[in-house]
C-alpha cells in the first residue's frame, strides 16, 4: 500500500497543478451547460419577430384587429402589422397571415366555414415563434366563435348547454403510477424525469475517467517517466491501482460537476426535476462503479494497444459505446426492448448503470440492486483484467 | 555478515525477439561487485533491451540470468527492486513536481526516510536550492542530475545507468561522470551503457562489447584493449566489429 499511496499522491499533486485540466473537467461543464441554457433562452426571447396580416376582406377589419392584438399579447417582442391588401412581400416578414375575401360573410353564417392562410419563412426560428403566436391567437378566436354559435343554436333549440361540453365532451385527466401499480406522487414523477436526465449525465462520468486513464498510462510513457516508476515500484499493480484511484477521484469530481450542470441545464430550460434519497444513492453507487469500470477498460486498452494512436482510437470507441447507451436511455425505455436486443445490451457493462438508476427512480428496488450488482461484478472483472494486462514489457515496447 | 556474491550480474546466452526481430541473439555479461562495468555498443546493438531484461522489465526468450543472486523473471524478484538504482535512457522528471517532491516520491516507494534521502539527493545531484523548484524550470543537465540522484540516493547495491551522459553538454557530462566516480569509490557497483567509447575509457574498470545483439568481447579495460592490439577502447571496438558494418 506504501507504493499505491506514493503513486496516488504523485498523480493528485500533478493534477492539482494542471489547472487547465481541472478547469476543463470540472468548471467548464459546470459553467458552460447552464450558460448555454440561459443564453439560448435569452436569445430566443430577444429575437425580433415580424408578422404581417394582409386583409383582403374589408368587412373582416374588426376580426383582423382582434387577431393582431391577441397575437401581440401571445408573443413577446412580436411586431404585428396590419395592411389593407396584398403587398409585394418585399418586407421579409417571418409570417404572413392572409384574411381572404368573403371571410366575414362565411363566419357570419351559422354553418359557414372560413379559412385564414398563414405562410412562414423557411428555416426561420423567428418564423416558428411567430407562427405559434398566430396559431394560438387564431385558435382563441375560433373557440370564441364556436362558443357563440353553440349559444345561438341552443337558443334556437331552446335547450341549455355548456359550449365546453359540446366542444370537448371527452377530456383527459393525467397522472403517473409506479411499477407496483400504485399512484405516483408528484415528486416521484419528477424523480423519474430526473432519473432520465441523470442517465444521460452518466456519459460525463465515463469521459473524464477514460481520458485521464489513457493519459496516466500512455502519457506517462510518452513523457518518459513511466520506466523509472516501473523499475522502482515493487509491484506493477500498485502503480495501476494508484492511477485508477486518482482517476476515480477526478472522475467523481467531474461526475458531480457535470451532473449538476446537466440538471441546471434542464431546470433553466423549464423542466421540473426532483431527486429522492433513493435515486441519489443509486446514482452515486452507479457512478463509483462506472468510474472504476471506465478507468479499468481504458487501462486495458492502453496496455494492449500496439501504438499510442491505436489506443486513442480504441478509447474513443469505448466512449462511443457509452454515448450510444446513455443517449438512448434518455429517449428509450431500455426495459421495454425485445429480448434479443435486451440481451445484447445487458452484455455491455455501461447499460447496467443506466438501468440501476432507471429502476431505482421507478421504485423497482429489487431490479435496481440486480443491475447495480452486475455493474459492480463487471467493474471488479475489468479491474482484475487491467492488472493482468498492465505489463511493463508491453508498455515499454509500445510504438510511438 | 553474510558473504555477498562476487558476481552482481551473470548472464549467459540471453536471447530476445521483439516484434519479429531478434534484438538479442547471444548476450552474455558478468558484472563484478564494486566495478564500473560499461556495456558498450552502437545504437540498436541491444544495450537497452539487455538492461531491461536484467531489471525484470522485459522477459527473455532464452538463456540464463542472475542479478543480485535472483532471476528477474522469477517470482520474488520484486523484493530486489529496492537494491537496484536505475536511470533509464532519456528518463525525464515530472515537469510539475519539484526536485524535492521527486525525492519524497521515490523515498516513499523505497520505504526510506525522506529527510535522509533529501540530504543524499542534494549531495549527489549538487542541485542545492534548485531542488525546491519545479523540474520544468531545470536545464537538461539539471534534469539528468536529478534523475541520477533518484537512482542513487537510496544507496543501491547495483546502479544501472542507460546512456547517463547522452545528449548532455560537456560540463553536465563531466559532472555526471564525477558523480559516478565518487559513488564507485564509495563501493557502488555500476553497470553503464554507452556508445561513447572515449567516455567508457574514462570511467570503466570492466567492459562488454555488444554488436547486433551478440557479446563480442568482455574483460577489464586493459584486457580488452590488449586483446585487439589497440591503444584505446574505441580502437579495440572498431577492430572487434570491423569497418564493414558501418
Amino acid at each position: 500500500m506504501r507504493s499505491v499511496r506514493a503513486v496516488l499522491w504523485r498523480e493528485l499533486l500533478d493534477l492539482s497543478r494542471d489547472i487547465r485540466v481541472v478547469l476543463a473537467t470540472v468548471l467548464l461543464p459546470l459553467l458552460s451547460l447552464p450558460t448555454i441554457a440561459l443564453a439560448t433562452g435569452l436569445l430566443y426571447a430577444t429575437q425580433s419577430v415580424s408578422v404581417i396580416i394582409e386583409l383582403e376582406d374589408p368587412a373582416a377589419g374588426e376580426f383582423a384587429e382582434r387577431l393582431r392584438k391577441s397575437a401581440e399579447e401571445k408573443g413577446r417582442l412580436l411586431g404585428v402589422e396590419l395592411r389593407a391588401s396584398l403587398g409585394s412581400r418585399a418586407d421579409r416578414a417571418d409570417v404572413y397571415v392572409t384574411i381572404p375575401p368573403r371571410f366575414a360573410e362565411n363566419l357570419s353564417r351559422l354553418e359557414g366555414r372560413a379559412y385564414v392562410k398563414v405562410s412562414r419563412l423557411v428555416g426561420s426560428s423567428a418564423g416558428d415563434v411567430a407562427y405559434s403566436a398566430v396559431q394560438w391567437a387564431l385558435s382563441e378566436e375560433s373557440s370564441k366563435l364556436s362558443d357563440e354559435r353553440i349559444r345561438r343554436l341552443s337558443s334556437l333549440a331552446n335547450v341549455s348547454v355548456s359550449p365546453e361540453a359540446v366542444k370537448n365532451p371527452i377530456y383527459l385527466l393525467t397522472g403517473y403510477h409506479v411499477v407496483t401499480g400504485e399512484e405516483a406522487r408528484e415528486e416521484e414523477a419528477a424523480a423519474a424525469l430526473t432519473a432520465r436526465v441523470l442517465q444521460l449525465a452518466l456519459l460525463f462520468v465515463v469521459y473524464p475517467a477514460v481520458v485521464f486513464m489513457t493519459d496516466a498510462v500512455l502519457g506517462e510513457r510518452e513523457r518518459r517517466t513511466l520506466e523509472k516508476l516501473l523499475s522502482a515500484v515493487p509491484k506493477r499493480e500498485d502503480i495501476l491501482l494508484g492511477k485508477i484511484i486518482a482517476s476515480a477521484l477526478l472522475g467523481l469530481l467531474a461526475a458531480l460537476a457535470d451532473s449538476a450542470a446537466v440538471i441546471l441545464f434542464f431546470l433553466l430550460s423549464g423542466l421540473g426535476l426532483g431527486v429522492s434519497a433513493t435515486l441519489a444513492a443509486f446514482w452515486l453507487l452507479s457512478v463509483v462503479a462506472l468510474i472504476f469500470l471506465s478507468s479499468s477498460i481504458a487501462s486495458i486498452v492502453s496496455s494492449r494497444s500496439d501504438t499510442v494512436r491505436s489506443a486513442q482510437v480504441q478509447s474513443v470507441a469505448v466512449l462511443s459505446v457509452a454515448m450510444v447507451i446513455y443517449f438512448a436511455s434518455f429517449a428509450v425505455d431500455l426495459t421495454k426492448l425485445p429480448p434479443a436486443i435486451s440481451a445484447a445490451l445487458y452484455a455491455i457493462p455501461f447499460t447496467h448503470a443506466s438501468l440501476a438508476v432507471q429502476r431505482a427512480s421507478g421504485g423497482d428496488l429489487l431490479w435496481a440492486f440486480v443491475h447495480l450488482a452486475v455493474l459492480y461484478a463487471f467493474s471488479v472483472l475489468f479491474l482484475l483484467l487491467s492488472f493482468r494486462e498492465f505489463r511493463s514489457e508491453r508498455l515499454l515496447l509500445l510504438r510511438s | 555478515m553474510p558473504r555477498l556474491p562476487v558476481k552482481v550480474v551473470e548472464a549467459r546466452g540471453v536471447r530476445k525477439r521483439i516484434k519479429g526481430r531478434e534484438v538479442l541473439r547471444d548476450f552474455s555479461i558478468s558484472v563484478e561487485r564494486g566495478s564500473v562495468h560499461v556495456l558498450a555498443g552502437p545504437n540498436g546493438a541491444g544495450k537497452t533491451t539487455a538492461i531491461r531484461i536484467m531489471l525484470g522489465l522485459v522477459r527473455r526468450d532464452a538463456g540464463e540470468l542472475l542479478v543480485l543472486g535472483g532471476d528477474p523473471a522469477e517470482e520474488g524478484w520484486e523484493a530486489k527492486k529496492g537494491l537496484i538504482g536505475y536511470l533509464p535512457e532519456e528518463a525525464q522528471p515530472y515537469e510539475r513536481l519539484t526536485g524535492e517532491e521527486h525525492v519524497r516520491l521515490f523515498a516513499s516507494i523505497y520505504g526510506r526516510d525522506e529527510g535522509e534521502m533529501l540530504e543524499r539527493a542534494r549531495e549527489i545531484s549538487g542541485l542545492g536550492e534548485a531542488l525546491r523548484a519545479r523540474a520544468a524550470t531545470y536545464s537538461k543537465g539539471m534534469k539528468r542530475r536529478l534523475m541520477l540522484a533518484l537512482a542513487l540516493m537510496h544507496g543501491p547495491e547495483l546502479a544501472v545507468l542507460d546512456e547517463p551522459t547522452g545528449g548532455l553538454d560537456v560540463v553536465s557530462a563531466f559532472r555526471v561522470r564525477e558523480i559516478i566516480k565518487r559513488m564507485s569509490a564509495a563501493g557502488t557497483t555500476f553497470l553503464i551503457t554507452t556508445h561513447d567509447l572515449r567516455e567508457a575509457q574514462q570511467i570503466a574498470s570492466r567492459v562488454t562489447f555488444i554488436s547486433g545483439g551478440v557479446t563480442i568481447a568482455e574483460g577489464s579495460v586493459e584486457e580488452v584493449t590488449r586483446a585487439f592490439g589497440a591503444s584505446s577502447l574505441e580502437e579495440a571496438y572498431v577492430r572487434a566489429v570491423g569497418f564493414e558494418e558501418r
